[in-house]
This record gives C-alpha cells, sequence and structure tokens, in this order.
C-alpha cells in the first residue's frame, strides 16, 4: 500500500521537477482557461468574422444580431482582458511567435485602457491602423481628447475606437448630503470636498466620502485628476515621471491634512464599504460608477432616481480637468484577413446608435452624436437628470490627456508598492517618490526613456 | 498480522535483490526497457527539448550568439527582488517543512496504528487542495474581515486584506501556503520511509536504554536521512518555480502582488506580457542553472545515490 502512494508521488513530482523551465509550461495556465466559445452563426460560404467580447457585451452581440440578421459573425466569450490578466497580450505573443491561426480573433472588445497602445505598437504591432478604413468623420466626432488619450499610439496610428465614457464626476446622495450639510453648496475644490470628509470623521463616523483601498483609488481619483504628471508620455519612448511637481504634492498635502485617509475616505474598497453604499455621502468615481458603486435599485443598494452627478472637484492648480477609469475599447486586428469588414464590424459597435443606447450599453457613449439619446432616457435611474446629463458630457470631454496609455498598469503599480502602506496609516504625500520610482522602473522595462528633475526617479538608482 | 508478515517479505525481497540475474532471463528486463523507453521519450519531449529549445533561445541574439540576453535580464530592477523574494521564501518554507514533517512523522510513527491512520489523513487533507485551490482559499483566510482566524489579523492590526499581504508579508503568506499544501504528503512519505527500519533495530535500542527521544535523534532520523535531502531536492525546485499562488493572489488583489515577484512570473510577464521570449527565455534558463546546482549539491552531500 505505502509502496503505491510512494510510487504515485514520485511521478507526479519528478515530471514537475523535470520541467524545469516551467517559464514557458506552465505559463499557459492563465491564457488557456479562460476562453469559451459561444453560439455561432456560421452561415453563408466566406469564413465568419470572429468577434471577443466579454459577458457584459452580450446584451451588444443580441442587439448587432437583431440589426444584421444576416451577418456572419461567430461571437466568442473572453475576459475582455481583465486588469492584470494580459489574455490578449499571452495570446499575440504566442501567435507572432507560431503564426496566427485561423480562429484568431478579428475584432476585440476590451475592458483595459492601456491595451491598444500597446498592442498597436513594437515589439507587438498587431493592431489595424484605422485611420484608412473608418471615415475621419466618424475619428472626429468622439469626445475630447478620448481617442488621442487611449486609441492614438506614439507614432501616430489609430489602432482602437472608444466605446464608452469612463470620466470621472462627483456622485453625490443628495439625501445624506442635505442630512449633513443642509443646504451647503456641493464642494467645487479638493479643499471643500475633502473638507466635508473630515466634518464627517467628527460627527458621523462610518460615513464616507469615497475610499483610498483600491489599487486605482489614489492614482485614477486624486493624482490623475489633478493633472500629475506620473505617466505622461511627451514623445516617441519618453515619458515624464515628476513626483516634486505641485500638481501631485498638492493634492497629496491636502489629503494627509484633512485626515481623512482611512476615515471617511475609507480604507475599504469602494466596491465593499463597510455598511454598504448607503453610507457613502459622495465619490469622486467614473460615470459607470454611478450605477456600480451605489447599486442603484438593488436590495441593498440606493433607490432609483438617488445618486446625481456634479462636477469632479476643479484641480488644485485651478484647471477644470477630471481622471478617468475603465470605459472598453475596439480593436481591430492588423491579421484579419478580411479587415475592411472588422473595421466596419467595430465601428458599428462604437457608433450606432441601435447599440450605444440604455439597455444595451452600461456608460455613456464617447461617439458625441450617440449621447443626447443615451443620457436623456437616464432618468429613471438619477435624481436632477439635468444636472446629472450636463455633468456626463461635460465630464466626458474634460478627461486630462496627461495620463497616458502605456504598457503597464499604473493602478497595479500603486496596488504592489503603496496600497499597502497607505491603509496602513502611512502619509500619502510619503507615498509619491517611491510610487514614481516603480513607475519609472516598469517604464524602463518596457523601453520607455524617463525624463524627471529627481534624479533618482531618471536614473532607477 | 499482516503488517509483519509484509515487513518479512519485503526484508526477503530485499535480502534477494543482489541476485536480480537469477530472476527468470528476458522477460522482465524486456519489460523494464519498454517502461524506461516510455519515460525517456516524454523525458526528453516535455523535459529536455524545451531546456534545449530555452537555452538555444536565451543565447541567440540580434547579433548571432551572445549572453546579451542574460546581461539585459540581470540589469532589470525586478531581477535581483525576485531571486531574492524566492530566497525569502524557501528559506521560510523549507525549513519549517523539514522541520514539522519529520517531527509530526516521528510522533505519528509512535502512535496505534488505527490513530495514526486517521492522524496520516489529516495531515495529508489539505494537500487535496492544490495551487490554484489553495490560493484562494487562503484568500480568504487571509481576507481580516472574513477569515476564522480574524483574531490572529486583527491581533496584529491586520483591517484589510491589503494590510495582510504587505510585501514584506509576502515570502511567510506564500510559505503557510505551500507548507500546509506539500507538508502532508511527505508525512505520509516520511511515516513510509520510517516503517522501513526493522524493528530488531529499534529493539535492540531500546533493549540498551535508549529513551523515545534518542531513538529517534540517534536512530530513525539517520536512517530517514536520504528521504529528508529527496524532500529538499524537490521541494526546492517546486519552490523555486512558485507561479501560481503569486499569480492569483495579484489577479485576486487587483496587482497588490506585483506580476515579477518570482523569477517564474518575471518570465512570463517578460514572454507574454511584453513580447520578449529570448528574455524570458534567459531567466528560465537562470532558473535552470540554479536548480540543477541546489540538486548536485544536495545528492552530492547528502549522499543520496549511495548504495549501502
Amino acid at each position: 500500500m505505502k509502496s503505491l502512494i510512494n510510487a504515485r508521488y514520485w511521478r507526479g513530482r519528478s515530471l514537475k521537477a523535470r520541467v524545469a523551465v516551467a517559464a514557458i509550461a506552465a505559463t499557459s495556465i492563465a491564457g488557456a482557461s479562460v476562453l469559451g466559445v459561444s453560439a455561432a452563426s456560421a452561415k453563408g460560404k466566406s469564413a465568419p468574422l470572429i468577434v471577443w467580447i466579454d459577458t457584459a457585451r452580450v446584451p451588444y452581440e443580441k442587439a448587432y444580431m437583431a440589426a444584421n440578421p444576416h451577418a456572419n459573425v461567430k461571437w466568442v466569450l473572453y475576459n475582455g482582458n481583465e486588469n492584470g490578466t494580459g489574455i490578449l497580450q499571452s495570446k499575440f505573443a504566442l501567435w507572432n511567435r507560431t503564426g496566427w491561426p485561423s480562429d484568431a480573433p478579428d475584432v476585440m472588445f476590451d475592458s483595459q485602457n492601456y491595451d491598444a497602445v500597446q498592442l498597436g505598437s513594437p515589439p507587438y504591432n498587431d493592431l489595424l491602423n484605422l485611420k484608412s478604413y473608418v471615415p475621419k468623420s466618424v475619428l472626429g466626432k468622439f469626445a475630447g481628447t478620448s481617442m488621442k488619450a487611449g486609441c492614438t499610439t506614439p507614432s501616430g496610428q489609430v489602432v482602437c475606437l472608444r466605446n464608452d465614457s469612463a470620466a470621472e464626476v462627483l456622485w453625490v446622495n443628495p439625501t445624506l448630503y442635505k442630512q449633513f450639510f443642509g443646504s451647503a453648496p456641493i464642494p467645487t475644490t479638493w479643499a471643500t470636498f475633502l473638507a466635508d470628509g473630515t466634518a464627517l470623521n467628527n460627527a458621523h463616523p462610518g460615513y464616507v466620502i469615497g475610499s483610498v483601498g483600491d489599487g486605482f483609488s489614489v492614482d485614477d481619483y486624486f493624482l490623475w485628476a489633478n493633472e500629475c504628471p506620473l505617466d505622461k508620455v511627451i514623445g516617441k519612448g519618453k515619458i515624464e515621471i515628476n513626483p516634486g511637481s505641485a500638481n501631485c504634492t498638492g493634492i497629496t498635502n491636502l489629503m494627509d491634512s484633512s485626515g481623512d485617509v482611512g476615515k471617511s475616505l475609507s480604507d475599504d474598497s469602494i466596491f465593499s464599504i463597510p455598511g454598504g453604499p448607503q453610507k457613502i455621502v459622495m465619490a469622486v468615481g467614473a460615470l459607470w460608477e454611478g450605477t456600480a458603486v451605489f447599486q442603484t435599485g438593488a436590495a441593498n443598494g440606493v433607490p432609483n432616481g438617488t445618486m446625481v452627478a456634479y462636477p469632479a472637484p476643479t484641480a488644485t492648480n485651478g484647471a477644470a480637468v477630471t481622471g478617468d477609469l475603465g470605459g472598453g475599447l475596439w480593436l481591430v486586428s492588423k491579421h484579419s484577413p478580411n479587415k475592411a469588414a472588422a473595421a466596419k464590424l467595430a465601428q458599428f459597435m462604437a457608433t450606432s446608435p441601435k447599440i450605444q443606447k440604455v439597455g444595451v450599453d452600461a456608460g455613456l457613449p464617447q461617439y458625441v452624436p450617440d449621447q443626447a439619446a443615451y443620457v436623456s432616457s437616464l432618468s429613471s435611474v438619477f435624481g436632477d437628470p439635468s444636472t446629472t446629463e450636463a455633468t456626463w458630457k461635460q465630464a466626458a470631454a474634460q478627461v486630462w490627456d496627461g495620463w497616458s496609455p502605456v504598457p503597464w498598469s499604473t493602478d497595479n503599480v500603486w496596488a504592489s508598492t503603496d496600497l499597502a502602506n497607505v491603509t496602513g496609516g502611512k502619509p500619502v504625500s510619503g507615498e509619491l517618490l517611491p510610487y514614481a520610482e516603480a513607475l519609472a522602473n516598469q517604464a524602463r522595462l518596457a523601453g520607455y526613456t524617463v525624463e524627471s528633475p529627481n534624479k533618482t526617479v531618471a536614473t532607477g538608482g | 498480522m499482516a503488517v509483519s508478515d509484509e515487513r518479512i517479505s519485503a526484508r526477503r525481497r530485499r535480502r534477494a535483490g543482489g541476485q536480480r540475474g537469477g530472476l527468470p532471463a528476458g522477460t522482465s528486463r524486456t519489460a523494464g526497457y519498454f517502461f524506461v523507453a516510455i519515460y525517456v521519450v516524454l523525458l526528453l519531449a516535455l523535459g529536455v527539448a524545451p531546456a534545449v529549445y530555452a537555452i538555444a533561445l536565451a543565447l541567440s541574439t540580434s547579433g548571432g550568439v551572445g549572453v546579451s540576453h542574460f546581461v539585459d535580464t540581470f540589469n532589470f530592477f525586478e531581477f535581483l527582488p525576485a531571486f531574492e523574494h524566492i530566497a525569502e521564501f524557501e528559506g521560510i518554507w523549507l525549513a519549517s517543512q523539514t522541520v514539522f514533517v519529520v517531527l509530526l512523522a516521528l510522533m505519528v510513527h509512535t502512535l496505534k496504528r488505527r490513530v495514526s491512520t486517521a492522524f496520516r489523513l489529516i495531515f495529508y487533507l489539505p494537500g487535496a487542495m492544490a495551487g490554484s485551490a489553495s490560493a484562494i482559499i487562503w484568500l480568504f483566510m487571509f481576507t481580516p474581515s472574513g477569515s476564522p482566524f480574524a483574531f490572529i489579523l486583527h491581533g496584529l492590526h491586520y483591517q484589510v486584506l491589503s494590510n495582510t499581504v504587505q510585501p514584506s508579508n509576502l515570502p511567510i503568506v506564500f510559505a503557510i501556503m505551500a507548507f500546509f499544501t506539500g507538508a502532508g504528503g511527505w508525512i505520509v512519505i516520511m511515516y513510509g520511509a520510517l516503517n522501513n527500519i526493522p524493528d530488531e533495530l529499534i529493539e535492540a535500542a531500546e533493549i540498551d536504554g535508549s529513551s523515545a527521544l534518542q531513538t529517534a535523534v540517534r536512530i530513525k532520523i539517520p536512517l530517514i536521512r536520504k528521504w529528508i535531502v529527496y524532500m529538499l531536492v524537490l521541494s526546492f525546485a517546486a519552490g523555486s518555480q512558485l507561479f501560481v499562488e503569486p499569480q492569483i493572489l495579484g489577479v485576486a488583489t487587483n496587482g497588490q502582488v506585483p506580476a515579477q515577484w518570482s523569477p517564474n512570473q518575471l518570465a512570463y510577464y517578460l514572454a507574454f506580457q511584453q513580447d520578449s521570449f529570448n528574455n524570458a527565455a534567459a531567466v528560465s534558463v537562470d532558473l535552470l542553472v540554479i536548480g540543477l546546482l541546489v540538486a548536485v549539491l544536495l545528492v552530492w552531500r547528502g549522499r543520496l545515490f549511495e548504495v549501502e
């Protein structure tokens, strides 16, 4: 009996030990298991277009097939290249070595803003330049700088179309706000916003004005929205990282002196505030957070018609800008056998009012001609529809474009370098330099030259 | 009794071991070659060939053959920290595993048969949840708001998961995961090794007045030394390739465990997130060399292949 156990153990272990270059073998775990094929509608003679979407985009598939009942499209579900999984990066890297298979996707939905520029630039270079496939008049109608900021490579190629806007606004629960602050105006600066938090710390502990407990909280909500230059591509392969800028220190000093961090700026994730979304008096967050964070209409969420969007606080330097968190992209493969049809499908997804409407799409369309119809149908979900509508449109065009798409996730760097320190009670301002150094290291790893007045950041040591 | 019968027959077999040539000629030897051949084919296809391919990739540069990929990867800021992380992890894990596995196996070995079977099963159970499953269970255990061990975490002033998995804790966190995944299996193996010690030897020691402790330290441990070395060789190789746990914890915490925490993760990151297979191969070859060196050292110093 025991010898049998031993033998079995031997076999399992020795094989494992022998595959010492497991870097190549073991690594398919992350990539291989995520894909699942959904219903294919392969009629027609020519090969179908293959479209990869995430589960949240399944209504798009239905709407597309309703509008184009004879379309020859094969829909494949994947995780949308969810933060940190890098499915597209790993598949593309493999296919670039082995040749692109016939079942490689022609069109992909991607939930990561960083991906398009990385996948469209060397060494990948795998995305179609849409400049010659999508009319200029269409490309010019996306909100503000969104196409420039997320879809344009340093060499000037347009490698994606924006799906929905994820610009940040100040989400306010007016019922709670009135209860605690009476008729005081909604804060319009970071100083007054944080002062409200300080008042809550003392008078109503447990109620929050946001969170510092996610990898994306401090960098997206606070640093990006204050034009802090820690992720600013200033030319091909060149990035500016300046943690000493007053745009960075201004907001972090305000955060520290308010005493809100760990109290009314919760250490918990904004998605799991103790006591639920009804404890959030207000929070800076992306447009889509209005329903996602507050679980509007759900049993534990706020009732329909509660949340109102106000403009995010003005940056400490006075600029009317905001940050951005999420929002999807449509990518087209350069290796598609049918590039024109693939680009046409991507354009339909990103711009058609049959897709970009409430009930199909969960966020404000980046394509401006679709916005009016979209926001006017939101009145059942949010309170004060005219204010919310105006705020959304304004925010979508005010995202600061100095937080550039790069082939690394600034959120993940914050999470691994600084998050534990901040939730552990250390001052936020003390995290600027370590964060900048870690970002600079990532930049150098990806082949960027770092420009910074700070010598350690610029040289890496 | 079945046990003693088994032991006696095992001893007989061992005594007969020197006369293998006396077995019915031909058939068994052919079968032996056949089974070894299957293994050799698999070893070449899945072990040696990928290693050769990795070495070729690592050495091929734009200007022909060279070591530039090794130099480049060595200069990456993640390179040395990744190896430091893994060294710290292996130090904590191997030390605690060796001590506890040997200790628990010795203790179980002194128990009555039925009781010891129950204990071995209990020790083995956590090993059923290997790799990704254990990572997910431990993720729950390490979350102060949901863990059954919340009182310990709160005692350490950890309020949220990001406190528990702060960078300086990670080697311990992964060592705890690896310990509970692997220790049970090794206890079963050590127990088997202890069972192979002839009863006469133990009895003789007891008659000479050896206490239980002395028997354990002077008789039993030296006789299972090779198994301990064997455990170290395999565990070191497995530990140096740590990948699944930090990778899953990294995804689950939205990146709080960096994607380049362990050398194996760094290789994966370089190949599949940076499309740089040559650099990834260089890191893999580094790992291979370290694994081989440590294995050779342990086999040689532990006299693993010596026949008494």
